[in-house]
């Protein structure tokens, strides 16, 4: 399927204007290595990325993306051009010791925290004209797999394949809890929104969920769904890939797969969606047809569906769903073979940018598009 | 298939390449009937016992996350360089304990072999046998060490320490199922070598001889394959019910156990060092899972998590024991990856170039030979095609490689005739 053939799909647009399935490719940030983690900072002036390099990238989205070259009017390509980001708009910042894995924001868009694949934690002013890091945190043995920022920008949370939970003063970086009793390695943190809570989730889909500020385990979540131990192989496949809670904190959701084909190949995406309050799975949400995939990136959006970004070799993918039916709603098949990672909902709600394997962001708008004016039309 | 291996008429006399068609059309894992090695190799490596240890990592050794880093290229995946015990060597990341001890081995990065099966089971083939597979089947190196260097007696002469499913296979061709791997699948004893306690040992002991004369007089008539392969497999059998705790790894110090580590691998190399101690001449570990297209980093992280510490632990013990001077260590994988990452953070195979370790038996150890460029997309130094390696690993136990093996009246050369060892990696 490609972006021109979308699933029948039934969704109501909200106030917004939002429309899940007016979803197209408005813009790409280009640079030369894999995409693994994107943010847009709260003001939605700048995207900053982390990739397959030692760099955090940071793009200007005032700059406007041109389509250079201009599109040749003897062609028809198969898909229309896109405008892409020009080179001056990307400033690369330098502090990590490998590629940069997680990006998260402080609520007031003052500072960012990054983590890396050889234990390294940053904390970057987010708005000076070239971020130098504030400072820098020895903060695991082995990669860092996702860090987090508490709701008040008090606390930092860091999550490794040391099998440690780390949170941190945002202050100074001095630690402040040192969270035990994962068994493998834990790829996702994230704190609830009232701060209370800082939820951990590893490789074989536990999730603990640690009171905060005093640390203690206060339950344990089963996302079991999303690991497989491959008996034929002997290894574990898997993972709670992206994780997300919803605005008032009332909905968790938790990206992976389930299953495997093959060794060590992902199974079927999935996103499972849980109660907070009860801890129960709600849903376990599904594309209309499996493909073997992963999905990597989830975000509630504030007018009530769910979207996901993932793919495998075969392809990359948009997911929307409600929450009222486990089988999305629509897919979005990207036009390059590449799955998307990480994926971001810019400050406005009304577009995604979603890091690709190919060495690209690609912003998504979800709104009609503009039909031109007669004046337009005729010219 | 019938043949008289004793008889040398030129009727009985088969092509090499007639013989080897046969083979292969021939009962799938029994081969055929050994035959003597060629006299002059024999006297060779009289001299002095050497013994073979084959770590094969199987599926696929990423070269970038081992002996061969490229750290913050294109290629060069997530983890970091670090200094080994040579310097200005560096290995990755992963592999802090084999650092520690890299003047005990040395590295080989410019692998390489032409038309290579896109197959793990055909590309392991050729690095263990030397040959593409498309001109076999030849035997493996372990039964090669069995058939040149075993002297016989009650153990077995190659025992292979396998992940768990991994049966026996058809390794040792032409050389006859004598020389055929004892396979522990999962590192775990032979089975069914108690016996049963229907018998006494004395009954037990005349059945045997029974069942040896009725077999040399049905053999003296009618040798096969199949006679072979069953009297051989009788006979094993009969060796391993007296050397059962050769394989209990328990027996070993407990302190030991802890050095090596608890879990599988751990346990497969102190079972290695243990079998090697009591005079086994090759024995092979297996370790699995690298064949890493999807999470490469994760999966490298994992494998050689486990590898490295057993593995420097293992070279440090046949130091210490003096017996690197009569064993020859080689760290085998049957093709590199990929330097492209692909989508799902894995990488593919890449025969192109990849990356072996060799110590003990006088090679050169302390040394890196061959270079791959710089972002490890193609070999930039001294290329080794895994014929020449094979050659250098027969000249490594004191087998001549340009001799032969003698097989049906005809004499087949041991290793790929038109290659010839590493003159950098022999002492």
């Amino acid at each position: 399927m490609s972006e021109e053939e979308k699933t029948q799909a039934k969704y109501i647009p909200k106030p917004s204007g939002v429309d899940p399935l007016a979803t197209r490719l408005v813009s790409e940030l280009k640079h030369d290595r894999g995409i693994l983690a994107c943010n847009y900072d709260p003001t939605g002036r700048y995207l900053y990325a982390g990739a397959r390099d030692y760099l955090l990238h940071r793009w200007d989205l005032s700059i406007e993306a041109v389509i250079d070259p201009p599109p040749d009017p003897k062609k028809k390509p198969r898909f229309p051009p896109v405008p892409v980001a020009p080179a001056e708009s990307r400033i690369e910042l330098a502090g990590h010791k490998s590629w940069v894995s997680s990006i998260a924001f402080f609520a007031d868009g003052q500072k960012l925290v990054t983590g890396d694949f050889v234990g390294g934690v940053i904390v970057w002013p987010a708005m000076d004209e070239t971020p130098k890091p504030l400072f820098s945190i020895e903060a695991h043995t082995g990669s860092v797999r996702q860090v987090a920022v508490s709701p008040d920008g008090k606390l930092l949370a860091s999550v490794g394949n040391d099998h440690a939970v780390r949170v941190w003063s945002a202050e100074d970086g001095s630690k402040v809890l040192d969270l035990s009793g994962h068994e493998c390695h834990v790829y996702n943190t994230a704190f609830h929104p009232d701060g209370k809570a800082l939820i951990s989730a590893d490789l074989k889909g536990n999730i603990k969920h640690w009171e905060i500020p005093s640390g203690k385990l206060v339950r344990k979540i089963d996302a079991g769904l999303l690991h497989t131990y491959s008996v034929k192989y002997t290894v574990d496949v898997g993972g709670i890939r992206g994780m997300s809670f919803n605005a008032d904190g009332s909905q968790l959701a938790c990206a992976g797969s389930t299953g495997e084909k093959g060794i060590a190949h992902s199974g079927n995406a999935r996103v499972l969606l849980f109660d907070w309050a009860s801890g129960k799975l709600l849903k376990e949400l599904k594309p209309e047809k499996d493909e073997i995939t992963t999905a990597w990136g989830v975000q509630f959006h504030p007018d009530g569906f769910i979207v996901a970004s993932g793919g495998s070799r075969t392809g990359g993918f948009l997911w929307f769903w409600t929450p009222d039916n486990d089988v999305a709603f629509h897919m979005l098949k990207f036009r390059q073979r590449a799955p998307g990672f990480d994926l971001d909902l810019s400050p406005d709600k009304k577009q995604l940018a979603v890091a690709n394997h190919d060495g690209a962001v690609r912003i998504y708008e979800m709104l009609p598009e503009a039909k031109p004016n007669a004046e337009e039309a005729a010219s | 298939m019938n043949f008289d291996p004793a008889c040398n008429s030129t009727a009985h006399l088969v092509s090499r390449r007639t013989m080897l068609h046969n083979m292969l059309a021939g009962a799938a894992g029994i081969g055929v009937v050994s035959q003597l090695v060629h006299p002059a190799i024999a006297k060779e490596v009289e001299a002095k016992k050497k013994q073979v240890l084959i770590l094969l990592l199987n599926g696929g050794l990423s070269q970038f996350e081992s002996f061969d880093p490229k750290p913050n290229t294109d290629t060069g995946g997530p983890f970091r360089a670090i200094p080994t015990a040579v310097p200005g060597t560096h290995f990755c990341e992963l592999m802090p304990h084999t650092a520690k001890i890299a003047d005990k081995f040395a590295v080989v990065r410019s692998m390489y072999a032409e038309k290579v099966p896109g197959s793990h089971g055909g590309a392991r083939e050729y690095v263990v046998t030397g040959r593409p597979p498309q001109q076999g089947p030849y035997p493996w190196f372990g039964p090669v060490c069995s058939k040149l260097l075993d002297k016989g007696g009650e153990l077995p002469g190659n025992i292979h320490i396998a992940p768990s499913r991994w049966g026996p296979r058809p390794d040792s061709a032409f050389l006859g199922p004598r020389h055929a791997s004892l396979v522990l699948s999962g590192g775990r004893p032979p089975l069914n070598v108690d016996r049963p306690e229907l018998f006494s040992k004395e009954s037990d002991d005349i059945r045997y001889r029974l069942r040896q004369i009725n077999d040399l007089r049905f053999s003296q008539r009618r040798r096969t394959a199949y006679t072979e392969a069953y009297q051989s497999s009788y006979d094993q059998a009969a060796r391993l019910i007296h050397q059962k705790e050769l394989f209990d790894v328990t027996k070993e110090p407990q302190q030991d156990q802890l050095r090596y580590g608890t879990h599988d691998c751990g346990r497969h190399c102190l079972l290695a060092r243990r079998l090697l101690e009591k005079g086994v001449t090759c024995v092979q570990v297996t370790h699995n899972n690298y064949d890493s297209h999807m999470e490469n980093f994760n999966f490298h992280l994992e494998q050689l998590g486990e590898f490295d510490r057993p593995f420097a632990t293992l070279m440090r013990d046949l130091d210490e024991r003096g017996m690197l001077d009569h064993t020859l260590v080689m760290l085998i994988t049957e093709f590199g990856r990929t330097p492209q990452i692909q989508p799902d953070n894995g990488r593919d195979h890449w025969p192109p170039n990849w990356s072996v370790v060799v110590g003990g038996c006088g090679i050169q150890t302390g040394g890196v030979l061959g270079a791959t460029n710089a972002n490890g997309t193609e070999i930039a130094d001294r290329p080794v095609h895994c014929a020449e390696i094979f050659h250098t690993y027969l000249k490594a136990i004191g087998v001549d490689p340009k001799g032969t093996h003698r097989v049906g009246g005809n004499d087949v050369p041991i290793a790929a005739p038109e290659r010839s060892a590493v003159k950098e990696l022999l002492a």
